[in-house]
């Protein structure tokens, strides 16, 4: 017993604490903080609190009290979206990140919701989910250690340390889930039966044939008349979900699945005009350090 | 969804079980990141970021597993049904001075997204009670004939673009900008809407045979 608690300690041990690069967390750092910023710029998460109470008569008092919104106050909301913006700027140039990083994560989990709040208190697909947690992590993590305007004597002189390690896995799991549970929930909820020619030509049909929502068309038809290809999808989708974690294991299953991951988003924006906002947040598992070192030496080669 | 977490007071349940969540969440992270544990000992400080690990994996694994949002640990539930051959989706009109019907622009709706609004008018517009209902389409018509002029005049019609152009973030399901030409704006002034579920079979509508079906749920104003 004592032996199996042994290495199971020594695994987790080699799977978190081994030494990691400055550099990639500083990388993930930045990507997630203008990720954010990408999306709170390109919507008004204030607005919502100005709208007409009628919009806000369904939400429970437990959903307001949950995210402590509380609508009438626009103009305190564009405040504290001010705040975000500003806090999500300093994140990413590595300023004050402790506090920083916090704020954005607070402020993210506060704004975010009044997306969807009048009709559902979860704003998930909505590009924010893994911002706030990560934020969260980068606050308690050495990121500014490297690329940081205000980088303070990083502790480790910047050598690989385990403190760069263990955040930097956290936030990659995180993005990695976002394909695990996509593919489990779809057996969840469905079961084998999801993966059938029948059903992803329903969705191919439903996405293209709403014309509230079909930009692109020609794709979508196209599959959605081939049964065998409308079944390839159907399994490919279930297998490249159910598998995508393996990036967060395995360095080198990256090679594969980063560019498996690009063609899969955009056959789903073409074929099915969805837009997954969390795309540029698989820049997490790009090896920041090997692309920045330029020297062979420097790299260990 | 557990039957037990179903219905208002489940949903209400969940919602706080949600946020304590994420309150012990940031707890943790404070409680790591102070700096008088940030500097003790490494075996030490391995086993608390452990002990943060092992809950942030909790909370994360444990909205996806059981399929219960607690957002920001979500379930992902993408594309993650059975749909049936026939559907029904929500659509809202324009009608202008001559009772012509028009589609709207889905910018129209800012700072609301077309789905928030298209969902929301599904799910709750038809439980308020007849003047509430009257008052917030008046003030519908307002925003869809000021977003109409101003489309009209190739101003552009919402504000999706005002910081990052046409580099801002798409909506999470695509729409068509169907008034980004003038000439392609109704030409005359929007004094009502009606909404509709339109209701068809995908396999019917493919072959080119199926009708949809529209039933009007809501107009204002009424008709004589």
């Amino acid at each position: 017993m004592s032996v199996r608690r042994h290495s199971l300690w020594e695994w987790w041990d080699g799977f978190w604490f081994v030494p990691g690069s400055a550099k990639d967390l500083a990388a993930a750092r930045i990507v997630l903080s203008v990720h954010a910023l990408w999306i709170v710029l390109s919507r008004d998460l204030a607005g919502a609190s100005g709208l007409p109470r009628e919009f806000w008569l369904g939400v429970r008092s437990a959903d307001r009290w949950r995210y402590l919104v509380f609508p009438g106050h626009p103009a305190l909301e564009h405040g504290l979206q001010v705040a975000l913006v500003a806090g999500l700027v300093m994140v990413a140039l590595g300023v004050r990140v402790r506090a920083t990083a916090l704020i954005a994560a607070l402020l993210l989990y506060h704004l975010a919701p009044l997306e969807t709040l009048i009709w559902t208190p979860s704003p998930y697909e909505r590009g924010l989910e893994i911002s706030t947690l990560s934020m969260v992590v980068l606050a308690i993590a050495p990121s500014a250690d490297a690329w940081g305007l205000a980088a303070r004597q990083p502790r480790t002189d910047g050598q690989p340390s385990w403190e760069y390690r263990w955040p930097l896995v956290l936030l990659q799991l995180f993005v990695a889930q976002a394909y695990l549970f996509s593919g489990y929930s779809k057996l969840y909820r469905v079961g084998w039966g999801w993966v059938s020619a029948a059903n992803l030509r329903h969705w191919l049909l439903v996405f293209n044939q709403e014309d509230q929502i079909a930009v692109f068309h020609a794709l979508g038809r196209w599959i959605a008349d081939r049964p065998t290809l409308c079944l390839a999808v159907a399994v490919g989708t279930l297998a490249f979900d159910l598998s995508f974690i393996v990036v967060v294991l395995w360095k080198r299953a990256r090679i594969v699945y980063l560019p498996l991951a690009l063609v899969f988003h955009a056959g789903i924006l073409f074929s099915m005009n969805i837009a997954f906002l969390n795309v540029p947040q698989l820049l997490l598992f790009v090896d920041w350090d090997r692309l920045t070192t330029s020297r062979p030496a420097e790299r260990g080669d | 969804m557990d039957p037990v977490l179903s219905g208002w007071h489940g949903a209400a349940v969940l919602s706080i079980a949600a946020a304590l969540c994420f309150a012990g969440y940031v707890l943790a992270a404070l409680w790591l990141g102070r700096p008088r544990r940030a500097a003790a000992p490494s075996e030490r400080r391995k086993f608390r970021v452990s002990l943060f690990l092992l809950y942030a994996l909790g909370a994360s694994f444990g909205a996806g597993l059981t399929q219960h949002d607690l957002w920001p640990f979500v379930a992902w539930p993408l594309v993650a049904a059975d749909l049936p051959e026939v559907v029904t989706e929500p659509r809202v009109v324009a009608v202008d001075r001559r009772g012509v019907e028009h589609d709207i622009d889905y910018r129209v709706w800012w700072p609301l997204s077309f789905d928030e609004y298209s969902s929301w008018m599904k799910a709750d517009f038809l439980a308020l009670d007849a003047g509430a209902r009257d008052r917030l389409a008046r003030e519908m018509v307002a925003t869809v004939e000021s977003g109409r002029l101003r489309a009209r005049q190739g101003g552009g019609v919402g504000h999706f673009g005002r910081f990052l152009g046409p580099f801002h973030a798409p909506l999470f399901l695509l729409h068509p900008a169907i008034w980004s030409v003038p000439t392609d704006v109704p030409a005359d002034t929007i004094v009502g809407l009606r909404f509709y579920q339109e209701t068809w079979n995908l396999e019917k509508r493919a072959r080119g045979s199926g009708v949809v079906r529209r039933r009007l749920q809501y107009a204002y104003p009424k008709a004589p």
